[in-house]
């Protein structure tokens, strides 16, 4: 270290001029009083110079005794950073999700959770700048001020003295800002764990296949409207949820499929967010290609198999009368229809829906056996022309943001005012102690 | 480095200054104490000027010493410290 032996020779220097000027024969009293200070000055310097190792040995001493360590202070910082990172991370995904779903009204209590979030993270930037610069230029922050008190005529005794005093108290002070923290900090707001949720799944028909294109709509509690329209891909596949849908965890909907313009109650029925699984429509069997048999009555379908183009559906009517309504698109083409082998002449009605048009036959059926043969030309199943519709439960969301901003209020006050309360506690040590030393920065504006 | 010698050898300077400067007041002091006035004043500042002179004189040349001392008994301090307490 360079700078000692300059600061010693400095505190020597100091001391002889404090000498010249208590022996210059200038009879004026205050010549003699500053050459009497001058080699205090010098000798005090010489001392806090030479008790440079002591200085540094006892903080790490006084550390050890009040039971901080670096390494833990280090792991508070990083984890406090790591949970408001995480939360600032939440904060965005959610506001990416409000602008998919269209509930920009929301946005506005986001970015106050935000704006909070990112000064509580700005606040704890800054302690670990300056724990950084502590822990890593100690030594060199002493010895300058060390220097800097020891220069000749108390040029820069008071900032050498703070500059002593801060090496000294923030080494010592800044890892104990954990144990500050726990005192004080407030109790920990419970993360509304039951978040945002999905409904995810599968429409199949009786037997366990895809319904294809089918539109599966989901009716909050008395609603009449659907509140959620939403068309499944051509494996059946469906998704409701996040970010074109917002929906809180526990929220309920009862589910409807509507395929090839007939609504069918599927199973389960009621759905609770988060759902995922299969949704059956059991009076359904698609023989795929563009024809389906919806089934009224109580059935047992026993078999179901494609050769060529041609159907077989073995099923048994459980109840004293039944229906079956063949539906296809119209430009399936039914070569023919037997029942238990008799050959059945359908008349087909036609109706449109979501740009589709579909025709209808029914067949009547008493308690017994079944034997369905069709022999038909199919075409896949198009997709529906029905307009999606998406949910944003206003109410749940709003309650969730209330209360990550209550959350990040919390956080302002643990990771903001706590620190900064503790670091004007260190500030207001350094500076007695600077005093003590005989410095003190003086705060003066001119 | 050169910052260092450059204090010292101001160091070494102002010494030299200063031996002068205490003959000075030390000269100036047996003037004033010994000048033909009858101002009781005058003789007293003549007699401080030489009590001046002799103590500076002899604390100037302590001060190395001092100052080698200052460095001995803080370095003695400054041994291994104890444990601290683990209970």
């Amino acid at each position: 270290m360079e700078i000692l032996p300059l600061a010693y020779a400095l505190s020597l220097l100091t001391y002889i001029i404090g000498a010249v000027l208590y022996g210059s024969p200038i009879p004026a009293r205050y010549v003699k009083k500053w050459g009497v200070m001058m080699m205090y000055d010098g000798i005090a310097s010489a001392i806090l110079v030479s008790a440079y190792g002591l200085v540094i040995k006892l903080g790490d001493h006084l550390l050890s005794i009040v039971g901080a360590d670096w390494g833990n202070f280090t792991i508070w910082l990083t984890s406090r950073t790591g949970v408001l990172a995480s939360m600032y991370l939440l904060l965005q995904s959610l506001g990416t999700m409000l602008k998919a779903s269209g509930a920009e009204v929301l946005l506005e209590i986001l970015k106050h959770a935000g704006a909070l979030l990112a000064t509580a993270l700005t606040a704890i930037k800054t302690v670990y700048i300056i724990s950084l610069v502590i822990y890593s230029l100690r030594d060199k922050i002493l010895s300058i001020g060390v220097l800097l008190y020891s220069l000749p005529f108390r040029v820069g005794r008071s900032v050498g003295a703070t500059l002593i005093a801060a090496s000294l108290i923030y080494y010592i002070g800044l890892p104990l800002m954990p144990a500050f923290a726990t005192i004080f900090e407030a109790p920990p707001v419970a993360m509304p764990s039951s978040g945002l949720g999905s409904i995810r799944g599968r429409v199949v028909d009786s037997l366990g296949n895809p319904l294809p294109n089918a539109v599966v709509e989901l009716y909050g509690s008395g609603a009449v409207e659907p509140d959620v329209v939403v068309v499944a891909d051509t494996s059946g596949r469906f998704y409701v949820g996040p970010p074109y849908d917002v929906m809180t965890e526990g929220t309920a909907f009862t589910s409807s499929v509507v395929f090839m313009g007939y609504r069918f109650t599927p199973d389960p029925s009621y759905l609770k967010v988060p759902w995922e699984g299969s949704l059956r429509v059991y009076n359904l069997v698609y023989a795929g290609q563009g024809l389906a048999l919806s089934l009224i009555g109580v059935f047992y379908v026993g078999n179901v198999s494609r050769v060529g183009d041609g159907l077989l559906l073995d099923m048994e009517v459980l109840s004293e009368t039944a229906s079956v309504t063949i539906l296809k698109l119209s430009a399936v083409n039914v070569s023919s229809i037997a029942v238990n082998g008799e050959d059945l002449q359908c008349s087909w009605g036609e109706f449109t829906w979501a740009g589709i048009t579909v025709e209808e036959c029914f067949v009547n059926l008493n308690r017994g056996t079944y034997t369905i043969e069709l022999k038909y030309l199919g075409t896949e199943y198009p997709r529906p022309a029905t307009t999606e519709k998406h949910y944003v439960g206003t109410a749940d969301v709003l309650d969730y943001l209330i209360s990550l901003q209550t959350i990040a209020i919390s956080y302002v006050y643990s990771y903001l005012l706590l620190p900064a309360a503790y670091l004007t506690i260190l500030s207001a040590s350094t500076y007695a102690l600077s005093k003590f030393l005989g410095g003190g920065m003086r705060f003066r504006l001119i | 480095m050169e910052l260092v010698d450059f204090v010292r050898q101001m160091a070494v300077a102002v010494t030299t200054v200063a031996w002068f400067v205490f003959l000075v007041t030390w000269a100036v002091g047996w003037a004033l104490r010994g000048a033909p006035l009858p101002f009781r004043n005058i003789k007293r500042v003549g007699q401080s000027l030489i009590e001046d002179s002799v103590m500076a004189a002899f604390w100037l040349a302590l001060g190395t010493t001092i100052f080698a001392l200052i460095s001995y008994i803080v370095s003695s301090i400054s041994l291994p410290m104890p444990p601290p307490p683990s209970s």
